[in-house]
């Protein structure tokens, strides 16, 4: 009976709040509630907040080995944190996602922090500044219309330094939210400074970084003109893994004849058939959808050490994704490659081996016209050879 | 009065002539129907080598086998008349057993061109 009513409860529970995921904030100004308090009515909506003074003890990111939280919200300070640079790595590392909200003055550890991702902060004291695209002639509050891959319509405020990518930009990190053309900060220029900066790792965990506090305050998220506040709406779902994630399941590869998945090995030049499945979650079905990617630009590659091809796959019916091909004239162990790094989505890296052989001694073609030539030399030499004998008998 | 002659015997047409009117006196019947057993032979080579160099050794399994058996036959053939010549045997065996070997190789030969020709 006991059993009976936990499982009830358990059943009861799973679709509440009790459910959702948990997120740590972490600041040390207690201001910081008042002035982002519309930012954390938005993260509460979907998730549990835990507030803790960055310099309480009473916070433990890890407990006897497992994570208590599954997102960290940072707002950086001029001190160090008491968790180390290390523990939050691990923390990233382990597929969690971190927002850090960074300000020009934070000490050292904040930037060095940035560093691992691969942004870097601008110097003490610096802020960006932009005479043409800014509020009220303030040339310190900063606009920009340059958002990617997050979906805002409007401009963005900004107030504040901003980040830099170093040394280069690479396929993990992004510039979120860039400066317009007419934004400069020091030795930095226009689209080369980030308001907002993200770093996705391979483990497709995110990490959010912000170039100031201001960015996501209630003074811009509360202006209908600006987009700060679909820019906070996005932070949270992108940042926190909600929107643009991507799975593949159901890797199928045959004969193009035959109806027998994954044989046990190819012959060269044979017709082979690929597909797969790849879905997107939709945050506000809550469910899986059939993932449509525009212009074709999911490729495989057949490899072995090189690759031979490198096709797009088309789209089929549903989710599907499919191709056939006709096998090189090279046998060997290959694999099925996909690498599909697009810019704000998980990366999908899927490989699957398959073997080619050649030819077996009677698979080769027979009786071919090239060849006639030597097929009636042989047997003509054969035929004057017993007329040969026949008159070399025969003959006195 | 020395014999008036329809040809210089020392150019390359008094030789050759001089050659085919030797070679048709002296030689027995048999060796002569050697001799066109070889020549052919030796044609089928030439044809075949013209024909590759047209075209490529596409089927190399083929050509090799083609070739092997018009040049390996016209080989065997070459060895059976030495033997057969007495100027220029170089074995002592009977004719018999010279030409029982000489079917021997035949039959080797061809059978192994046979299993390469696909």
């Amino acid at each position: 009976m006991i059993k009976f009513l936990i499982l009830i409860l358990g059943v009861v529970l799973a679709g509440t709040p009790y459910n959702q995921k948990k997120v740590l904030v972490l600041s040390d100004n207690p201001a910081v509630y008042v002035s982002h308090s519309q930012f954390f009515n938005l993260l509460s909506k979907s998730y549990r907040v835990d507030y803790k003074n960055i310099q309480s003890n009473t916070f433990n990111l890890q407990l006897f080995g497992e994570w208590q939280y599954d997102h960290l919200v940072l707002f950086s300070t001029t001190n160090d944190l008491k968790v180390s640079t290390q523990e939050l790595l691990d923390f990233y590392d382990s597929g969690r996602n971190i927002l850090l909200l960074g300000s020009t003055d934070q000490s050292k550890y904040f930037r060095k922090f940035l560093n691992s991702f691969g942004l870097d902060m601008h110097d003490y004291g610096s802020s960006v500044v932009d005479y043409f695209n800014n509020i009220k002639g303030n040339q310190n509050i900063v606009t920009t219309n340059n958002v990617n891959i997050l979906k805002v319509d409007k401009p963005v405020a900004h107030q504040g330094a901003g980040l830099t990518m170093t040394p280069y930009e690479t396929f993990q990190v992004y510039g979120l939210v860039r400066g317009s053309e007419t934004a400069f900060s020091g030795p930095n220029l226009s689209h080369n400074i980030i308001y907002v900066g993200a770093t996705q790792g391979r483990n497709n965990a995110r990490f959010v970084a912000t170039g100031s506090w201001e960015i996501l305050s209630d003074e811009f998220v509360n202006d209908s003109n600006l987009g700060n506040f679909e820019l906070a709406q996005e932070i949270i779902r992108w940042g926190f893994g909600q929107s643009k994630i991507l799975k593949a399941e159901n890797l199928i590869h045959r004969r193009l004849d035959s109806d027998d998945i994954k044989p046990y090995n190819y012959r060269l030049r044979e017709d082979c058939y690929f597909s797969i499945d790849i879905y997107e979650w939709d945050y506000q079905k809550d469910q899986w959808v059939p993932y449509n990617s525009t212009d074709n630009d999911v490729i495989l590659e057949f490899v072995m050490l090189d690759p031979y091809y490198r096709l797009p796959l088309k789209k089929g019916e549903g989710s599907k994704y499919e191709l056939s091909f006709k096998i090189p004239d090279v046998y060997g162990v290959f694999q099925f490659k996909i690498n599909y790094l697009k810019p704000g989505y998980t990366f999908l890296k899927i490989a699957e081996k398959i073997t080619v052989r050649p030819f077996r001694h009677d698979e080769y073609g027979r009786y071919l016209v090239q060849a006639f030539p030597y097929y009636f030399s042989s047997f003509g030499t054969m035929a004057g050879f017993v007329v040969f004998l026949i008159a070399f008998l025969l003959n006195k | 009065m020395s014999e008036t002659k329809l040809v210089d015997e020392n150019s390359l047409i008094g030789i050759a002539a001089t050659f085919w009117q030797q070679y048709s006196a002296k030689t027995p019947q048999k060796l002569k129907i050697m001799d066109a057993f070889s020549l052919y032979c030796f044609i089928l080579v030439i044809i075949q080598l013209f024909y590759c160099a047209l075209v490529g050794d596409f089927p190399r399994n083929s050509f090799l086998s083609g070739i092997f058996a018009s040049a390996g036959a016209l080989i065997i053939n070459i060895c059976l008349r030495k033997q057969l010549n007495p100027e220029t045997r170089y074995m002592e065996i009977s004719n018999e057993r010279a030409f029982w070997e000489y079917l021997a190789a035949m039959v080797v030969l061809f059978l192994t061109v046979i299993n390469f020709l696909g």
